[in-house]
């Protein structure tokens, strides 16, 4: 005597939901994002640069990540990663820049620091109001990047 | 120029410089392991290591709010996420408060979570469930509220919902909630075999993060009538299996609309129980604060039909 809905039913009306809010909201905020590449939406190679620099400059100044770029070259790091970002966005960018695995070995890093990093990226990507949906395309491929960046303890020597 | 601390005059000259000797060597020892590092020359060296806090890391709204029996999910429907900001060294909690009035009836929850190094998840909730008019009708008295405490344990198995964007493989996690209703004897009147009971489920959480989506499955096992608000078993004391579900959209990084579907059992032979649907919107403008509006069909509640509710909830935390 159970008053259960048809699944079907349910499944239908949610992903209607999803889906109308989804042409809504892309609709709404910028006509053109629809047909617009997530790569268009930083801007191309330029866009990439420019919200690298920014970029590279916040983690510099973030007292939490600061420790871990003191050995390195700025104007070589926004180079390196903007074309690994250009590369991930399939702007045909070659990235030319060592394995996430060596770059980061002598380095203690920590998910807490992982995270404070892609908050800073987030921040330069709003700052350059690159749309979200863009912005979610380019850390769903760096995110799995993080088995080879965060330390794991139980392979400390 | 080294300033000795006043000494006691009737230390010997051979004391001071002893205690002099020490000192100077002691500092030296403190400052040539670290030197001793630095000149080792191999790239096995140096360390980079940045400060480490003992909260916070987890990037914003990866913790869920708290559904209505105190575990981290969405409204109705626990998740694999283990709830709080802390990441797998350190700890995150948070304390929140849900009010829910449908046509007759309103339910307030509080209650509080710990999260312990994105592993292990421990809460506590406490639920009122005013029967209102209701009561009255039911000639148990207006207003009459049934109160429940619920504790519950979730353990994250396997899996990052966040970070394993190249994967299919969700976050999975196993929960149980023990749930001990206050109105015992009233509750067998009404055909319950119990007033306490368990319900055992296993969650598994997907963020497909290039479209911004959330999903959730959960399968529990319960014998649970209306959470337990009125009662565990009935007609019978066996466990059935429910399915709840949950899908979400980020909108923006503060926001995430969806829906959740909760399948219920229906044990009790004297009222009809239906299964459960809300559509929401969760706000989360800091990793401190996060509200949640909800509208829930909730169907037939003890002797009242289509009851349809607003879901008001609010998450304080680190």
């Amino acid at each position: 005597m159970n008053d259960r809905r048809p699944l079907s039913a349910v499944l239908t009306v949610v992903l209607s939901a999803v889906t109308l809010a989804a042409v809504l909201v892309t609709g709404t905020l910028t006509p053109s994002a629809r047909a617009a590449t997530a790569f268009e939406q930083f801007g191309g190679l330029k866009g990439i640069e420019a919200m690298t620099t920014d970029f590279v400059d916040r983690v510099h100044a973030n007292p939490r990540l600061a420790a871990f770029f003191v050995d390195s070259s700025k104007r070589r790091l926004i180079r390196q990663l903007s074309d690994q970002f250009c590369f991930e966005l399939g702007g045909g960018c070659v990235y030319k820049g060592g394995d996430m695995k060596s770059v980061h070995a002598r380095m203690e890093i920590t998910t807490e620091h992982f995270n404070a990093l892609v908050e800073d990226l987030q921040i330069s990507m709003d700052k350059f109001k690159i749309p979200f949906g863009a912005q979610n395309v380019l850390l769903a491929k760096l995110a799995p990047m993080n088995r080879d960046i965060i330390s794991d303890p139980s392979k400390k020597k | 120029m080294i300033r000795l601390p006043a000494v006691n005059s009737r230390l010997t000259r051979r004391q001071v410089g002893g205690s002099a000797v020490l000192l100077l060597s002691a500092l030296f020892l403190s400052l040539s392991v670290p030197l001793a590092g630095l000149t080792a020359g191999s790239a096995a060296a140096q360390t980079l290591t940045g400060p480490q806090s003992l909260t916070g890391g987890k990037l914003l709204a990866t913790g869920g709010v708290t559904q209505l029996e105190g575990a981290a999910g969405g409204g109705l429907t626990p998740w694999a996420v283990i709830g709080g900001y802390g990441t797998r060294d350190q700890i995150g909690g948070n304390a929140f408060g849900t009010y829910v009035r449908s046509d007759d009836y309103e339910l307030t929850v509080g209650g509080a979570i710990i999260g312990l190094y994105d592993r292990v998840e421990l809460s506590i909730a406490r639920q009122a469930f005013d029967t209102r008019d209701v009561g009255t009708a039911l000639g148990i008295g207006e207003g009459f509220t049934f109160h429940q405490t619920i504790l519950g344990a979730k353990v994250r198995l396997f899996g990052d919902a966040v970070l394993d964007q190249d994967s299919w493989i969700p976050q999975v996690a196993v929960g149980v909630q023990y749930k001990d209703n206050d109105r015992d004897g009233l509750l067998r009147a009404i055909g319950a075999r119990d007033g306490n009971g368990t319900d055992y489920y296993l969650s598994a959480t997907k963020i497909i993060l290039e479209h911004s989506l959330l999903l959730n499955g959960t399968i529990r096992l319960t014998k649970a009538n209306q959470l337990g608000i009125l009662g565990f078993g009935g007609r019978d004391d066996e466990y059935e299996p429910m399915l709840e579900g949950s899908a979400g959209w980020l909108l923006s990084r503060n926001l995430l609309i969806g829906a959740e579907y909760r399948m219920k059992p229906d044990n009790l032979a004297i009222v009809k129980e239906s299964d459960w649907f809300d559509v929401f919107v969760a706000w989360v403008p800091s990793k401190h604060v996060s509200v949640t509006l909800a509208y829930a069909d909730l169907g037939t509640v003890a002797i009242r039909d289509n009851q349809r509710a607003l879901y008001l909830s609010l998450q304080i935390g680190f």
